[in-house]
C-alpha cells in the first residue's frame, strides 16, 4: 500500500516539476537530502568535493527527470545517481572502493566482555572511527542498511551490485568493524 | 586448522534472524567461543543504531536550487537568442523576396506630408504593441492555470 502511495505522489511531484514548477524541486532534494548524504559523506571526506558532488547529482537528476520511468521509488532513483556520480569520482581519483583491506582484519582477538561493560562511555566514538577506517564502499553499506534501514532489495537498486553481493560485503564489513572493536580494547 | 565453530557469517545472520536451525543453536548454547562471538556481534548491532547520522556543514537545497535557477536562466537566455536570431532570419528573407513590392509602397510615403506619415506610423505602431500585449496576457493567464 505505501509504495502506491509512494508511486502516486512521485508521479504527481515529478510531472508538477516537468510542467515547469521549479520550486517543486526544492521538496525532491529535501525529501532525499539524508540519503544523499550517507551516500556521499560516507566516500568523500573533502568538504568542496562534496559541495561538487552534491550539485551535480541533483543537476542530473533535475536534466534526466524526464527519463524517469516510476520502475522505483524517486529516492531510490536519485540514490542510484548519487552513488554513481560519487563512485565515478572515486574512479577518477584512483581511488579503491573495496581494495582498502582493513590491516588489522587478520588478528582476529576475542576481548573480555566484562572490560567492554566499563567503557560503554567510549562505544560509539570507537565505533564511528571503526566506521570511517572502512573502506568507501563498505561504509556506504552498512549506513545504508543499518542507519537508513534500507532493505537489501533497494540498496541493490542503487549500487547496481547484486543482492548476494551486498549480503557478503556486508558481512565482511561487520567482520572487520568487530575485529577493528576488539582490537582496540585489547590494547 | 579446522574447527567446529560457526563462521562469522552464520553468526550475523543468526542475529538478522535471516536463519533458524537447531544444531546451530544447540552449538551456541554449549560452546563459549561462539557464545563470545555472538555477545560481540551483538553489541556491534545495538551500538551501530545508536551512531548519528552524519550531514552536510551547508545548506545543501539552497545550494542546488541557486544551481538549478543558474541553469534554468543560462536555458532560457539561450532559448531567446535561438528565437530572436530565428526572427532575424526569417524578416530578412521576408524582406529580400517583398523588396520589389516594399519599393513602391515607400514611393507612396515620399508623395504625402510629414504628418500623415508620422500619424499612419504611431498608429500601426499603437495597434501592434496592444495585440502583442493581448497575446502575452493570455499566454501568462493560461500558463498559470496549467500550473494550478
Amino acid at each position: 500500500m505505501s509504495n502506491i502511495v509512494d508511486h502516486l505522489s512521485d508521479k504527481v511531484i515529478v510531472t508538477n516539476i516537468l510542467n515547469g514548477n521549479i520550486q517543486g524541486f526544492a521538496a525532491v532534494v529535501a525529501n532525499t537530502e539524508r540519503l544523499v548524504t550517507q551516500i556521499v559523506r560516507k566516500m568523500i571526506p573533502d568538504e568542496d568535493d562534496q559541495k561538487d558532488l552534491v550539485q551535480d547529482i541533483y543537476l542530473k537528476a533535475y536534466k534526466n527527470l524526464s527519463s524517469f520511468q516510476f520502475k522505483s521509488k524517486l529516492s531510490t532513483w536519485i540514490g542510484n545517481i548519487a552513488y554513481n556520480t560519487t563512485i565515478n569520482y572515486l574512479q577518477k581519483k584512483r581511488v579503491s572502493i573495496v581494495g582498502i583491506e582493513s590491516q588489522i582484519e587478520n588478528s582476529i582477538v576475542e576481548f573480555d566482555n566484562s572490560e567492554m561493560s566499563t567503557i560503554k562511555t567510549e562505544e560509539l566514538d570507537i565505533l564511528v572511527k571503526e566506521i570511517a577506517k572502512l573502506p568507501p564502499l563498505y561504509k556506504t553499506l552498512i549506513t545504508l542498511y543499518h542507519l537508513e534501514e534500507l532493505p537489501n532489495k533497494e540498496i541493490a537498486e542503487i549500487t547496481n551490485l547484486p543482492e548476494g553481493t551486498i549480503k557478503s560485503y556486508l558481512y565482511r564489513a561487520r567482520k572487520m568493524l568487530k575485529d577493528g572493536i576488539n582490537y582496540h580494547y585489547k590494547n | 586448522m579446522k574447527n567446529n565453530h560457526l563462521t562469522d557469517e552464520i553468526l550475523q545472520t543468526l542475529l538478522l534472524n535471516e536463519v533458524q536451525d537447531e544444531i546451530v543453536d544447540k552449538h551456541i548454547s554449549e560452546c563459549q567461543v561462539c557464545q563470545e562471538k555472538m555477545k560481540n556481534y551483538q553489541f556491534l548491532f545495538t551500538s551501530i543504531k545508536k551512531v548519528e547520522p552524519e550531514t552536510f556543514s551547508f545548506d545543501v537545497t539552497s545550494l542546488v536550487m541557486e544551481k538549478i535557477y543558474e541553469v534554468e536562466i543560462k536555458k532560457e537566455k539561450n532559448a531567446n537568442i535561438a528565437l530572436y536570431m530565428c526572427l532575424s532570419i526569417i524578416l530578412i528573407i521576408v524582406f529580400i523576396l517583398l523588396y520589389p513590392y516594399v519599393k513602391t509602397i515607400f514611393s507612396q510615403f515620399k508623395s504625402s506630408s510629414i504628418m500623415a506619415n508620422a500619424f499612419m506610423m504611431v498608429s500601426s505602431l499603437g495597434v501592434t504593441i496592444f495585440l502583442l500585449k493581448d497575446i502575452y496576457r493570455q499566454y501568462k493567464r493560461k500558463e498559470m492555470l496549467i500550473l494550478q
